[in-house]
């Protein structure tokens, strides 16, 4: 065979290998065409789907802030390791990742729950630890901070330790170090390791509907809507519920994966 | 007074020099490619732990439990390049205090240094706009900046032009004389190191020669 007719084949070959893969990660998005009848917002209760989309996005946030304070040093001293005590350090973070949600649900309901010694104490504080806003708070925690762990460590190995040298040399201690260079020079892989605990955090459902079936988030309150309603039901919640989950992540990983390529 | 003996075993050989520097003098290093001045220059800096019997002693202070950001010098590595996220402004004056609670001999200083150093036309771009030549420049403001009273240049030359590296070589000499830092400077030409600090210690295989 000609080698311009081979190339050619290839090229093809290539270009519908590419258009099929596209179109089965694109498909489900389809869903949202299907006629199911017509789309009902509250599905029965008034103020559910609002009520959700309230404590979706302020628990959520209220998450992601521990997680960012937490996470941040974390993942910066796992980029700094080497040996046995990366892997002292790394693997519950990789554990967390690897539970499966269910079984994570029910590990935190029996940990935390009231029946549990510090369930027990936390209760006496006044503290309840189950099916509460700190219940789904803690849930969203463990669920997210390894994910933003494992990337944020990325982003932050991924810089020429000589910076901080540089900085050093030029009078910085570690934190200043670290604030005017390594946090600005990271940032935008740090933003994409955020966008995936929020994602990780906001869509949660099998451990949080075992710890916090209340305050029902927006997970949860789709999942009632279906039960309650069937699809009409839940279609207008699902489309908000893409709506704040997607779009932020989806533009910060585009952008740290654009940055991150090589430069000429 | 700067006393110093890096001593640091290497691949090919160990490195064993000692040198003394009087307050306010300067002193240039020469030698082959690989001859170990640089990691002499490292050494005194302390970006590695030197092994014994080195020791640097700074007006009689022991600088090896002194952290990096501590010891009072300037230190312009061959490798030094600019914070790619700052402007050249910033990057100058990175090791200065900001603008607002700057001294106004520091804001002086460093506006003469944007003028000598022919910087004004980048002043305020990104340093990932500059060219090597410009960033080298940058990299010059933004260590001597800080008026410490020992610098270390290595191949501070580097990527300049003949004129434009005629021309930092007097400046250098000026400042060096106005400030009275003590100077070690790192250069392949043993003709420029005689015209800044006279004869040039020359290091061959990691020794004095």
């Amino acid at each position: 065979m000609k080698p311009k007719i081979r190339s050619g084949l290839r090229r093809l070959t290539w270009g519908a290998a590419g258009a099929a893969a596209l179109a089965f990660f694109l498909y489900p998005f389809l869903g949202l065409l299907t006629p199911v009848g017509r789309w009902q917002w509250d599905a029965g209760v008034p103020g559910s789907a609002a009520a959700a989309v309230r404590v979706s996005l302020e628990l959520t946030g209220l998450a992601m802030l521990f997680v960012i304070a937490a996470g941040t040093p974390l993942a910066w001293q796992l980029a700094r390791e080497r040996g046995w005590r990366r892997w002292l350090w790394e693997a519950p973070v990789l554990l967390s990742m690897l539970l499966p949600p269910l079984a994570l649900g029910l590990l935190l309901a029996l940990s935390l729950g009231p029946s549990s010694g510090l369930g027990r104490i936390l209760l006496h504080l006044g503290l309840e630890t189950s099916n509460s806003r700190l219940a789904f708070v803690l849930t969203q925690i463990y669920v997210s901070l390894g994910y933003y762990v494992i990337a944020a460590r990325a982003a932050f190995a991924g810089l020429d330790p000589e910076w901080e040298t540089t900085a050093a040399l030029l009078g910085q201690n570690r934190w200043q170090s670290f604030r005017r260079v390594t946090l600005p020079l990271a940032r935008l892989g740090l933003a994409a390791a955020l966008s995936l605990a929020w994602v990780r955090a906001l869509g949660e459902f099998g451990a949080i509907v075992i710890t916090a079936y209340y305050p029902s988030g927006m997970p949860v309150q789709l999942w009632v809507n279906l039960q309650d309603s069937g699809l009409p039901g839940v279609m207008p919640l699902l489309v908000l519920f893409l709506l704040i989950a997607l779009p932020l992540p989806w533009a910060a990983q585009i952008l740290a994966a654009r940055r991150a390529a090589p430069r000429s | 007074m700067l006393q110093a003996r890096i001593y640091q075993p290497r691949r090919e050989f160990a490195l064993d020099a000692a040198l003394d520097l009087s307050p306010g003098a300067p002193l240039g290093i020469t030698g082959a490619s690989g001859a170990g001045k640089t990691t002499l220059l490292d050494g005194i800096a302390g970006i590695f732990a030197s092994q014994p019997p080195s020791y640097v002693r700074w007006q009689g202070q022991d600088w090896r439990h002194l952290p990096l950001y501590r010891r009072p010098f300037n230190y312009m590595r061959q490798n030094s390049r600019l914070f790619p996220h700052l402007s050249v402004e910033k990057n100058a004056a990175f090791g200065l205090p900001p603008a607002r609670q700057r001294s106004r001999e520091d804001t002086e200083w460093l506006e003469e240094l944007r003028e000598r150093l022919e910087l004004d036309a980048i002043w305020s771009a990104a340093a990932s706009e500059v060219s090597g030549g410009q960033a080298r420049r940058a990299v010059w403001a933004r260590t001597l900046a800080r008026r410490m009273p020992l610098v270390l240049l290595d191949e501070p030359f580097a990527d300049l032009d003949a004129a434009a590296g005629l021309k930092l070589l007097s400046c250098l000499k000026e400042w060096q004389r106005r400030w009275e830092f003590s100077l070690i400077v790192v250069d392949h030409d043993a003709q420029r190191l005689y015209e800044m600090a006279g004869q040039p210690r020359v290091l061959e295989a990691g020794r004095w020669a």
